[in-house]
């Protein structure tokens, strides 16, 4: 861990000036990731930002009838809070697939958007190639050990996979993410927040460098609508993802109204399967139709040496979220 | 031996004597003694996996805050160790004493250790480090190095190539049902959850004392003292409690000798704690084998003929054979052709070693997967191939068990978990969606003894301290330990105080191969005879005592803290009152001994349930019922934790545990938790351990066997069949990961 | 061919401070406070071990992956690994050497000796801080429910039968009590 400085924030409007007038600095929450990759060497900031006890850690109703999901929520508040249990099931299910309740009481909102991939070639700085790391090093994943990584929209610069279980959920949801910076808040929808890697893998998100995450928003869903987080991993608890599918669908009879599907473990971000949902909008609620939305969903999908199996598991594992949400099977 | 020890403490389900230490956080392992001024040491790791060092730029490193030293192969103590290492009376698998020169052998060895006054110092410091290296091409897999095979004779004593009949044409005849099939395990990593370590303390020039996370004081004595040139008695081992070793602490690796190293230099106390990082290539693995088996049996089941050969992998830095055949297909069943073969391959990945049951666990996975093959050839039940093949007799010996049960495992395993409701076509038996699989396999691990002395101090009317060199892994020996002590002394077994983990007491074997309890038990009871010899001897002595002018010969222990002559009785605390003494104190112990007549073996049977999803491939053990025969089990709560954990790590091995190396470096792809999976909590179901069989007095004074490595093995292949039978997919290479399921 | 150590930007500059910084922490402890000047990079792992000699929390991985150093932040679990010491001032800390009352064990730890919940027991503080929270949180109201809400403490002596046995009991006897 490099040396570095540590303040402890207590308000936000200073602790986003702190940010702004830092270029090294880099915000505390939970530390469950930044601590991780500071040990790692992989973030070496020259300053913490501890925004940890900042008051944004509430989950409240909007009027609308979403709720709004403090960045400093934990992620095992956020499971169990009522609102969330009630209207939000998908992230819920989805919070308590990831990581360990530790590490729940630990993890917050805002750094879970911007949890980094568990790529090894990026985590481990013994190997020298990695363009998310070091850009222009080369991309070590791609002829290496890649059976955790990308199958959908990388790059040959990148193949690394995100890793977040809640990003999924909320992808699904189409939650909204609201920033703060001294010029003021913005919101991004969250298929704009994450990026795909591109030439510049490095670059993660749409976040400005000196923007402070303050809460997600999550629209109102349906309350006759249904969901189902499914992740699948090589054990059956405290694992990352091979593949996994967040599905909020609404049926009229056996008809599909709508269904809204996001995939975990597949892409450089939460990978949001329009395809698929486009596939399932106004069809009958089978088998059949839903196998045919996850090809859809993984048509253009391209896997690599250890990794190719995902593209079939992707496509079971979205079928099956897709069963038990609308309960056919 | 004729001595048989009466149970009385022993065989109770005592809780263990140091649960409370553990339970408070209070037991202390060796990395948390603190010396004063207690120095950092942090190890660098190679990034490459052969070629050497041109230079190391240490210069930033040593200027970072808090840094004392930067060693490396540049500036550390040249030792002058005899060139007959390897004969030190202790174990080195890794041969090559570290930084003894430029040359890199494999990823991860360590090319520097950076000494800080904190960790936090240290660690950044490592990270400063800018190497120059000579990079050269390596190889990582047998297909990289053929020109390296190599068919040692022997590997710790045991003989690797053997035959016995004329194995060609024994499965060249015709009208019999043969199967031919090549099972591949891959690198396993012992992975304890407390990671080697070592603090190093020299007190003056001439004496070293580590607190050493060690499954061998002695032997960690012994390598040290030869390395550092020092006489043995000047170097003194610390290791109360050991969190967990599985074979990984038996050996000393390079960062024991680096931290003795680095405090020579900085002149303080350094301690060295091997990341988990490094643990994937510092403190040994199992390496990946490769085993092709033919068995033919007639129609009957008789196994005619089994051929096992067995490749493998070893490192540039120490010769090490996983040895597939040896306790797998040498002792399973009999035939009249057996033969089995070992060939080794170096490469550069870092030294392999023990790992639980090393050629034993991958050696029964391979060849119980191939009879459960062969029972579906058959069309025989898996279980009934067993019984038709089970052997009184050691197969290659030929010379009998000295107590063998395993029939009554098999029956008593299959009645427990219900085998008899099993359907043997492979997919036929489902529950709801799920696919449900019945596997069994045999388990088998022969029972070792080796040299053991033991002190006894006992203090009238009080505590008996009883001393040994020995190790609790959390294998239960201190508990197993005080109640063979009390019953071989003769006191309750509260007043017994064991004390192990140090250098200082008599010598005690390393804790390995499953030996520990045999070879320390008989030592205590070898040592509670001498103390009963010398109480019989101040009694004579004594004109006032009971026994006085008794027959010496009929003296014996004849009730707590009693020793009589069938007639007349006294009490240990008289016979001291009476010389005037308030302690007696009296040492024995035993040497190891070849018995020529009888094979002395464990054996038991696993019966695993898994369920499979269809769909989505993903394999979970429902059930798991294994059945032992040990011998006199000291202690079934302890003794059935040992069980449990060697199912537990065989779960793990079938089904999820592999080292990966990364192709364009040699690095492990996968050298943390998150990656190399381990079984967690909810990986595991409910698990039935069972004893059966009698005490083995033939072996030892106390009828036991060792209990710690035999529930590892055959537990992959029950696993592995159970999938099969599932899922009628005969996955033959390790772990069975869905995507294996999915093709 | 010139590599790195470690392929990471670590050297001084950019803004980084050459030392550390030393930061006045009081952190409470098993109701005890504790005033120390902790290097602003040690975790709260890290300080508990090596400066104020409370080894009863265990390193296991140092990366948040094995459940070893987990330990109770104002009831909650935590893996004190990936926590700065700095970040916990005010918070009423619990530690495995805490959970006694005077000499009485913790129910839990009880249950854990009596069902042979352990062997090495290097994972044993880890677990039973997290049983001790899991209890509190009610995440154990089956067998199955225990498991899952236990897989953040790894056992690698496999003694995970004992620890949900030890559980069950721990939550069968807390549930007597009330």
């Amino acid at each position: 861990m490099t040396p570095f400085t540590y303040s402890r924030e207590t308000d936000l409007a200073q602790a986003t000036q702190h940010l702004a007038g830092n270029p090294q600095a880099k915000l505390l929450g939970g530390g469950t990731n930044l601590i991780d990759l500071m040990k790692m060497g992989v973030e070496t900031p020259a300053q913490l930002l501890d925004i940890h006890r900042l008051p944004l850690a509430q989950i409240e109703a909007l009027p609308d009838g979403g709720i709004r999901i403090g960045a400093l929520a934990r992620n095992s508040d956020t499971a169990e809070h009522p609102l969330v249990i009630k209207n939000y099931p998908l992230l819920r299910e989805a919070l308590l697939a990831g990581a360990s309740p530790q590490l729940r009481n630990m993890a917050t909102t805002g750094g879970n958007l911007l949890q980094r991939t568990r790529c090894p070639y990026f985590y481990d700085p013994a190997f020298s190639q990695c363009n998310k790391r070091r850009p222009g090093s080369g991309c070590g994943a791609l002829q290496g050990y890649n059976r955790m990584h990308a199958i959908l929209g990388q790059s040959e610069h990148c193949i690394a996979a995100h890793p977040s279980d809640m990003c999924v959920a909320m992808a699904a949801l189409e939650a909204v993410i609201r920033v703060r910076s001294g010029k003021g808040e913005r919101q991004i929808a969250f298929e704009d927040f994450h990026r795909l890697p591109g030439d510049t893998p490095e670059k993660e998100t749409n976040l400005a460098p000196d923007e402070i995450i303050t809460a997600v928003d999550l629209p109102p869903v349906s309350s006759s609508a249904r969901s189902h987080y499914l992740k699948i991993r090589d054990r059956a608890s405290y694992a990352f993802a091979l593949v996994s599918a967040g599905v909020v669908v609404e049926l009229e009879g056996n008809q599909i109204k709508w269904a809204r599907v996001a995939l975990g473990g597949v892409a450089h971000k939460p990978w949001r399967a329009r395809v698929a949902e486009q596939a399932l909008q106004g069809k009958e609620a089978t088998p059949d139709v839903f196998r045919k939305a996850a090809e859809e969903a993984l048509a253009g999908a391209k896997g690599y040496e250890f990794n190719r199996f995902k593209i079939e598991l992707a496509k079971r594992c979205l079928v099956r979220a897709l069963n038990v949400a609308t309960a056919i099977a | 031996m004729s001595t048989e020890l009466k149970p009385h403490a022993i065989g109770q389900p005592l809780s263990r004597v140091d649960g409370r230490l553990k339970v408070t956080g209070a037991a202390r392992y060796p990395a948390e003694f603190r010396p004063p001024n207690l120095a950092c040491g942090f190890l660098v790791g190679s990034t490459i996996a052969k070629g050497a060092i041109r230079s190391i730029d240490v210069t930033t490193a040593e200027k970072a805050p808090g840094v004392l030293a930067v060693l490396t192969h540049q500036n550390v103590p040249k030792l002058t160790e005899p060139p007959n290492a390897k004969d030190s009376g202790g174990i080195r698998i890794e041969e090559r004493i570290p930084f003894s020169d430029a040359k890199i052998n494999y990823a991860g060895q360590y090319i520097a250790v950076i000494v800080a006054t904190t960790f936090e110092e240290a660690r950044y410091a490592a990270g400063l480090l800018r190497v120059d290296y000579e990079v050269e091409r390596f190889a990582l897999t047998k297909e990289d190095a053929p020109d390296t095979a190599k068919q040692p004779e022997e590997s710790i004593g045991e003989k690797l190539q053997q035959r016995k009949g004329e194995i060609a044409a024994a499965l060249a005849k015709p009208d019999l049902v043969k199967i031919e099939e090549t099972y591949s395990t891959p690198t396993e990593t012992h992975n304890p959850m407390e990671c080697s370590a070592t603090i190093a303390e020299w007190p003056d020039a001439q004496h070293l004392v580590l607190y050493d996370a060690t499954q061998y004081v002695k032997g960690a004595q012994a390598v040290v003292a030869q390395a550092f040139n020092l006489p043995r008695e000047n170097v003194r081992i610390i290791c109360p409690f050991v969190g967990g070793a599985f074979g990984c602490k038996g050996p000393v690796w390079p960062h024991t000798i680096a931290a003795a190293m680095a405090a020579l230099v900085v002149k303080r106390p350094v301690r060295i704690e091997v990341t988990r990082q490094l643990m994937f290539s510092g403190t040994g693995h199992r390496p990946p084998t490769f085993q092709t088996i033919a068995l033919a049996a007639s129609r009957d089941g008789k196994l005619q003929a089994i051929r096992h050969k067995s490749e493998m992998l070893t490192s540039p830095v120490g010769a090490w054979v996983e040895a597939c055949g040896i306790g797998s297909t040498n002792v399973l069943y009999d035939a009249p052709a057996i033969e089995f073969s070992h060939t080794v391959y170096t490469v550069n990945v870092s030294q392999p070693s023990f790992m639980r049951a090393p050629g034993e666990c991958p050696g029964t996975y391979a060849a119980e997967c191939a009879m459960d093959e062969l029972a579906y050839a058959l069309g025989m039940d898996p279980l009934q191939l067993r019984l038709v093949n089970d052997s009184p007799n050691h197969p290659l010996k030929g010379v009998p068990w000295s107590t063998k049960h395993l029939r009554e495992c098999y029956e008593v395993g299959a009645e427990r978990f219900g085998w008899n409701k099993r359907q043997h076509a492979p997919g036929s038996m489902k529950d709801g969606r799920l696919s449900i699989g019945w596997g069994m396999a045999t388990a088998t691990y022969p029972a070792k003894k080796w040299d053991a002395d033991v002190h006894i101090q006992l203090h009238a009317g009080g505590k008996t301290i009883v001393k040994c060199a020995s190790h609790d892994l959390g294998t239960g020996a201190y508990t197993a330990f005080t109640q063979i002590s009390a019953d071989a002394i003769g006191v309750p077994v509260e007043d017994v105080v064991f004390e192990l983990g140090s250098s200082d007491f008599p010598y005690g074997p390393v804790a390995g191969g499953s030996n520990s309890t045999a070879t320390v038990g008989s030592a205590i009871v070898a040592a509670a005879q001498k103390l009963h010899e010398k109480l019989a001897g101040l009694a004579l002595a004594d004109k006032e005592s009971p026994l006085a002018g008794a027959e010496a010969k009929k003296i014996a222990l004849v009730g707590a803290r009693r020793l009589g002559d069938g007639s007349k009785s006294v009490s240990f605390d008289d016979i001291l009152h009476g010389a005037g003494l308030k302690s007696i104190e009296a040492q024995g112990g035993i040497k190891e001994e070849e018995n020529k007549k009888l094979g002395f073996q464990s054996f038991g049977a696993h019966f695993c349930e898994v369920n499979v999803d269809p769909e989505l491939l993903s394999v979970r053990v429902s059930r798991f019922v294994s059945v032992m025969d040990c011998g006199r089990v000291i202690n079934p709560k302890t003794g059935g934790s040992q069980i449990l954990g060697g199912v537990v790590m065989g779960i793990g091995m079938a089904l999820e545990e592999h080292t990966v190396y990364d192709r364009q470096t040699g690095l492990p792809a996968t050298r943390n938790l998150a990656d190399y999976h381990v079984p967690v909590n909810a990986d595991i179901p409910a698990i039935e351990v069972h004893f059966v069989g009698e005490p083995d007095f033939a072996f030892n004074p106390m009828g036991s066997r060792g209990m710690g490595e035999i529930g590892i093995t055959g537990a992959a292949a029950a696993v592995a069949n159970a999938v099969f039978h599932a899922t009628g997919k005969r996955v033959r290479d390790l772990p069975i990961t869905l995507d294996k399921l999915l093709v | 061919m010139q590599y790195e150590a470690y392929a990471i930007d670590t050297a001084p500059g950019r803004g980084r401070p050459e030392a550390a910084q030393k930061i006045d922490i009081k952190l409470r402890i098993n109701g005890s406070e504790h005033a120390l000047a902790v290097d602003s990079r040690t975790t709260l792992l890290d300080a508990l071990r090596d400066r104020l000699g409370l080894t009863g929390s265990k390193k296991g991985c140092d990366h948040g992956q094995c459940g070893a150093c987990t330990v109770l932040v104002n009831g909650r679990r935590i893996n004190s690994c990936l926590t700065l010491a700095a970040m916990h001032e005010g918070d009423e800390i619990t530690t495995i050497e805490g959970l006694a009352q005077d000499s009485a064990l913790h129910s839990v730890q009880l249950a854990f000796i009596e069902h042979d919940a352990f062997q090495c027991g290097y994972c044993t503080s880890g677990q039973i801080c997290s049983a001790v929270a899991l209890l509190k949180e009610d995440h154990a109201r089956t067998d199955d429910e225990i498991r899952e809400w236990m897989s953040g403490n790894l056992c690698r002596c496999g003694a995970y039968t004992n620890i949900v046995a030890a559980i069950r009991e721990a939550r069968e006897k807390k549930a007597a009590a009330l």
